[in-house]
């Protein structure tokens, strides 16, 4: 009887060890699938996505409160340290900004002539969607950060974001009250740019480092350290002439883009519709 | 049983999960820091390693699964990313179960050390051929060993919530 009790007892206990290696081997297949059906099929796995995200937002909007209170008290702290410093250098900054805003009224009434003698149509952004960043989602293989708005705010997937005048990256992800932002940096962003002063046009690709690379950048164009790079506005959607970053140095004919957005501060971003048209954004001069 | 026991044996048998779904989303808290999204430790990761060792009948393979694809889902990376690795790290610390139930802790540290970096190179080899480029493996080995390095903090405070909540 007792080694009767004792058979069964390893037969369970063999067919439930068969049992969870089975169950890892299922697994372990069902991983692969996924990842190869995400593959096939993106427009499902956003949706998924989207809708996780949207069900976690208000959890990871009342987290990422303490973390950006935290971060100004940090930021104050250095900024009471500095503050005899940081006066001298605001006060010189304004004056060199009052030189350029008188620059800029004049550029500026120059330019409405001008465009008033071409009968010039003005596109500007149809709207704008102010976001918080909830959620820093990026890891070793992506870039990308969580904010809290989502389509019934109006942002959607293709929009750019803006933090002060440059760009940030672009909706990939847009569930109802979240959107997810693909940083410039992200392996699959790809942006339409201009070499600023050159007009040479190419695709700023970006890479998991904090240096995007110029892509498709015409074979006999060199592009200068410190030379500024913009929106080309081709491909649509995009308007021309937003500042993205500056050249930072090539190697074998491959240019680094150091963005001016600072992606390690962001709290808020601007999420601009130019719909689909090209749209163009108040002056942005390189100061000398 | 009562009603209310069987709650509260629910309540105490979902906590491993729930620590790990927690640290989940802790890890996506946006801080300040420059360069530390990339390179941020996977402390969710480290959540399964101390479970599949301490308690593994509570955190079942499926679990590990579930909890992997939230956290992909989460990142934005290709779905089963992170699942595999966390159900891998599962099997492989159940099938040695016996070896790891009698180490110290600084062998259990070394070993975690040695699965940080395979999950990691895993995880670089499985991106690479599904994005069809060349990716960094760099930040992906930082991650992996400021993940190592984390796990003493998360076995410390896993170790009070199975002291408080899973006495037996």
């Amino acid at each position: 009887m007792k080694s009767g009790q004792h058979g069964n007892t390893r037969v369970a206990v063999s067919l439930r060890s068969t049992a969870q290696r089975f169950s890892v081997v299922l697994l372990i297949g069902a991983s692969m699938v996924l990842m190869v059906a995400a593959r096939i099929d993106e427009r499902a796995v956003n949706f998924v996505r989207a809708n996780t995200v949207d069900a976690l937002s208000p959890i990871l909007d009342a987290m990422a409160k303490p973390a950006s209170f935290a971060a100004r008290v940090v930021e104050d702290a250095r900024g009471f340290v500095y503050l005899r410093q940081e006066n001298e250098r605001l006060v010189a900054e304004n004056i060199r900004l009052q030189q350029w805003q008188n620059l800029a009224l004049r550029l500026q009434a120059e330019n409405n002539d001008l465009r008033r003698l071409l009968n010039f149509r003005r596109d500007d952004a149809e709207h704008f969607v102010t976001a918080n960043v909830i959620a820093d989602t990026s890891g070793s293989f992506t870039r990308s950060v969580l904010l809290d708005r989502g389509t019934e705010d109006g942002v959607n997937r293709g929009q750019l974001a803006m933090s002060g005048e440059a760009i940030v990256g672009r909706i990939v992800e847009a569930g109802r009250h979240s959107a997810r932002l693909l940083l410039l940096t992200d392996t699959s962003s790809r942006v339409p740019v201009l070499l600023q002063d050159q007009r040479a046009r190419a695709i700023l690709g970006g890479d998991n480092t904090d240096t995007p690379k110029l892509l498709f950048l015409p074979s006999d164009t060199e592009a200068k350290e410190g030379e500024w790079v913009v929106t080309s506005g081709y491909g649509g959607g995009v308007p021309s002439g937003i500042p993205v970053g500056v050249v930072t140095g090539g190697e074998n004919g491959t240019f680094s883009i150091r963005p001016f957005a600072d992606f390690a501060r962001l709290e808020h971003v601007r999420i601009v519709d130019f719909g689909v048209g090209a749209g163009d954004l108040e002056i942005a001069e390189r100061p000398e | 049983m009562t009603f209310l026991t069987k709650l509260d044996h629910f309540a105490r048998h979902i906590v491993p999960g729930l620590t790990v779904a927690v640290l989940v989303v802790l890890g996506l808290m946006p801080l300040p820091l420059p360069y530390y999204g990339p390179v941020s430790p996977s402390l969710s990761f480290a959540a399964v390693y101390f479970w599949s060792i301490h308690r593994p009948d509570l955190l079942p393979p499926w679990a590990c699964f579930v909890l992997g694809l939230f956290l992909d889902l989460l990142l934005g990376v290709p779905p089963g990313l992170n699942a595999m690795v966390f159900v891998l790290t599962h099997w492989i610390l159940g099938s040695q179960l016996k070896f790891f139930r009698n180490q110290s802790f600084s062998v259990l540290w070394g070993c975690f050390i040695v699965i940080c970096f395979g999950a990691g190179l895993l995880q670089w080899v499985l991106v690479c051929l599904f994005e069809f480029a060349f990716v960094s493996p760099i930040p992906a080995l930082i991650r992996a060993g400021l993940t190592a390095a984390f796990l003493p903090f998360v076995s410390w405070i896993l170790g009070r919530v199975e002291k408080l909540v899973l006495p037996n």
